[in-house]
């Protein structure tokens, strides 16, 4: 059912951290960009739909001190907004985001005040709702910025209390987000502009859920324990439990024309599955590759139909294709 | 990042230090009485109530330069020495060995588990000397203090803490290779069955719950071979630790084989610039180090060597300093049946061959070692 392309070499290895592959899709340039963090730095490769050209860059987050030296990244993640695209990097001591090429910096945002390097407080797990971007962080807060259609004013709108534990990922599916934790908790938010409400919570057992997908009104999401859940977004419903991978999932990724979801873990496998939107929402198996050696730290659909992915291993400086054959 | 890294890397590097210089200690024969006294001098240094104190506090892993020099320094903080390329060999099996076990552990709590194992086998190495067992026995209690209570999520971060200070090194580890849980290319073999991590559920089972939440379960084929876990390893001061990662695998089975190969160097990743300088606070510690190194040096001094005989070390130490470039694109095809090898080949297979070869070569030791008495 999927057959392995030929793979794009990346300047650097992909490091051990959840969901580290971005794709930014650019339908009226036939090009296709890919983000993928190494250490202190993000490496973005452009390629052309057809693979003739790949051309390659280095973002690198500066710290405004310089004597702390540059922070250690651990996201990088694309996040289209109603009226623009930027690239965010998450790192352990606060929020940058860029021109979409990672060209410019266009906002910086702090988040360990104290300026020692004996405390953390790392961001992570990236969306995009309304006008705004919603970025967790290590205490749990949900920071809500406003992303104006041009220029750097960007600004600090609102900010989501509701976790106790650092916070893993974000998704959004219209004016709702989706956030989980460290502790496995999920909380569902509705948004209006930049006021959120929290809709629905689902109670973790204390494995961290990595990541999320979210497609019409049913929430899926990866866990350290291989588990994959899938919850009404509305109810916050458990609808179904897959014991999906032997060991941590470390991203998972929809499909959006067609509810295809991919899941991709330390056990070198991916792992493809049907979502069933219903009351509860249900889940199919489809399809398993193993990435031979691979301990998988990122993959992502390339088209909306789920026909072409993408993956990222630890330590390993490709990024794997796989086409539906 | 997790600020709570550094000591369990410390620790487990340190663990597997000592069993290669125990390995070479009775591999040369050293006697008896000098080996143990070098054994209860490390651990001692390494387990320093101060030095271990500043270690414990919140802070970012050491550049990977830094964590070099602490462990050359420990390295000699008794009598025995060793040559430059002794201990770039020694550094590089510590680390890849650490590298597998963190790769390969189950789930991320099984470092503090690979942990214990390596405090197992230092509490064993020091067990005549009281003074320095009560220095191990108050380590033990520091790590269950700080670790055994984390939640997973904390964990997960150390192990991406630990991945990203062993990211891009892909020395190969003759141990490993002739295991074959390592590829001629420096990564490590990805079992696809066997041991489950503990807490979860073998893959291939769908449990759909309707409105009631009531479940109908349904399979998928995920492989087979798959084994739950058992039992959790113990996070006491002694215990059974179920892991077998972190243990000695340098046992009696296989002796003086302790051979690193280096993987030709890809060119130097611009974003690493960790290696520029020593950071300030790892800077204190080694001034720290330091002090407590050089307070128990003694005339009684000896050269251990990590190669079968000084000829070998020799050449380690003249091929280091050669453009790395030329061995690059011999590793990669090894082909045995091939008449015309080059001298780095022949070696790396001559290495991968378990012999005794080496007795001649350590007399010459034994007999330097007498001349310096």
């Amino acid at each position: 059912m999927l057959r392995r392309e030929k793979p794009i070499t990346l300047k650097g290895s992909a490091s051990s951290l959840c969901n580290n592959l971005s794709v930014l899709v650019f339908e009226d340039k036939r090009q296709i960009s890919y983000a993928v963090t190494h250490k202190y730095a993000v490496n973005v490769l452009t390629a052309s739909t057809d693979g003739t050209s790949v051309t390659a860059k280095q973002v690198v987050c500066k710290e405004p001190s310089a004597t702390q030296g540059n922070p250690f990244l651990m996201q990088a993640k694309w996040v289209t907004t109603a009226s623009r695209c930027i690239l965010v990097l998450t790192t352990q001591r606060g929020i940058q985001m860029f021109e979409p090429d990672g060209s410019a910096m266009i906002y910086w945002h702090g988040l360990s005040d104290t300026g020692d390097t004996s405390s953390t407080n790392f961001a992570r797990g990236v969306t995009g709702v309304g006008d705004c971007v919603c970025i967790g962080t290590e205490s749990g807060k949900i920071l809500v910025f406003n992303i104006p259609a041009k220029g750097t004013n960007i600004t600090l709108k609102n900010t989501l209390k509701g976790h106790s534990s650092p916070v893993c990922d974000l998704t959004s599916e219209g004016n709702v987000i989706a956030s989980s934790d460290n502790q496995g908790n999920i909380f569902i938010w509705k948004f209006s502009g930049s006021d959120a409400q929290q809709v629905a919570s689902i109670s973790g057992s204390g494995c961290p859920c990595n990541c999320l997908g979210l497609w019409k009104g049913v929430v899926v999401g990866g866990y350290a324990s291989g588990h994959l859940r899938v919850f009404s977004a509305t109810t916050g419903k458990l609808g179904a439990e897959v014991t999906a991978h032997a060991r941590s999932i470390n991203a998972i990724d929809v499909a959006t024309e067609r509810g295809l979801v991919l899941s991709v873990s330390d056990d070198a496998f991916l792992r493809l599955w049907q979502l069933k939107p219903g009351n509860p929402p249900q889940i199919e198996y489809k399809h398993a590759e193993n990435v031979t050696d691979l301990q998988l730290v990122g993959g992502k659909f390339v088209d909306p139909q789920g026909r072409a992915l993408c993956l990222t291993g630890y330590d390993h400086n490709e990024i794997v294709f796989y086409v539906q054959a | 990042m997790s600020l709570k890294t550094l000591p369990l890397l410390f620790i487990n590097l340190g663990g597997e230090m000592m069993y290669i210089l125990d390995q070479r200690l009775r591999a040369q024969s050293i006697p008896q009485e000098k080996a143990q006294k070098v054994l209860n001098d490390i651990v001692a240094t390494m387990f320093n109530k101060r030095f271990m104190e500043e270690l414990f506090k919140p802070q970012a892993l050491y550049s990977k330069k830094a964590m070099r020099t602490v462990f050359d320094r420990l390295a000699h903080a008794s009598i025995m020495r060793l040559n430059a390329a002794s201990m770039d060999k020694l550094y590089d099996l510590m680390t890849m060995a650490f590298k597998y076990q963190v790769s390969l552990c189950l789930r991320p709590k099984d470092v503090l588990l690979i942990t214990l194992n390596h405090m197992d086998a230092m509490r064993k190495y020091v067990e005549g000397s009281p003074a320095v067992k009560q220095q191990v026995d108050n380590v033990y209690r520091m790590l269950i203090e700080t670790y055994v209570s984390l939640p997973a999520g904390e964990f997960q971060l150390i192990r991406q803490t630990l991945l990203s200070f062993f990211q891009d090194m892909h020395i190969r580890v003759s141990i490993f290779l002739k295991d074959k849980v390592q590829n001629n290319n420096g990564r490590f073999v990805l079992p696809t069955s066997g041991q489950l991590p503990w807490g979860t559920e073998p893959p291939g089972t769908i449990r759909l719950f309707d409105e009631n939440g009531k479940a109908r379960e349904t399979t998928f084929p995920a492989g087979s071979g798959n084994n739950l876990a058992k039992k959790e390893g113990s996070f006491d001061m002694t215990g059974d630790r179920v892991t077998k990662l972190g243990t000695n695998m340098y046992s009696t089975a296989r002796p003086a084989d302790t051979t690193a190969v280096r993987s030709p160097a890809k060119t130097v990743v611009a974003s690493d610039l960790d290696s520029a300088q020593l950071d300030p606070v790892a800077k204190a510690h080694l001034e720290l180090l330091s002090q407590l190194v050089g307070a128990s040096v003694t005339k009684n001094e000896f050269r251990l060597n990590l190669f079968n005989n000084d000829k070998e070390e020799e050449e380690a130490a003249v091929s280091a300093i050669q453009p790395i470039q030329e061995a690059e694109s011999q590793v990669v095809k090894i082909d045995a049946s091939k008449a015309q090898k080059s001298a780095e080949l022949s070696k790396i297979m001559g290495e991968m061959k378990v012999d005794d070869a080496g007795a001649q070569g350590d007399s010459d030791l034994l007999d330097l070692m007498d001349s310096a008495q």
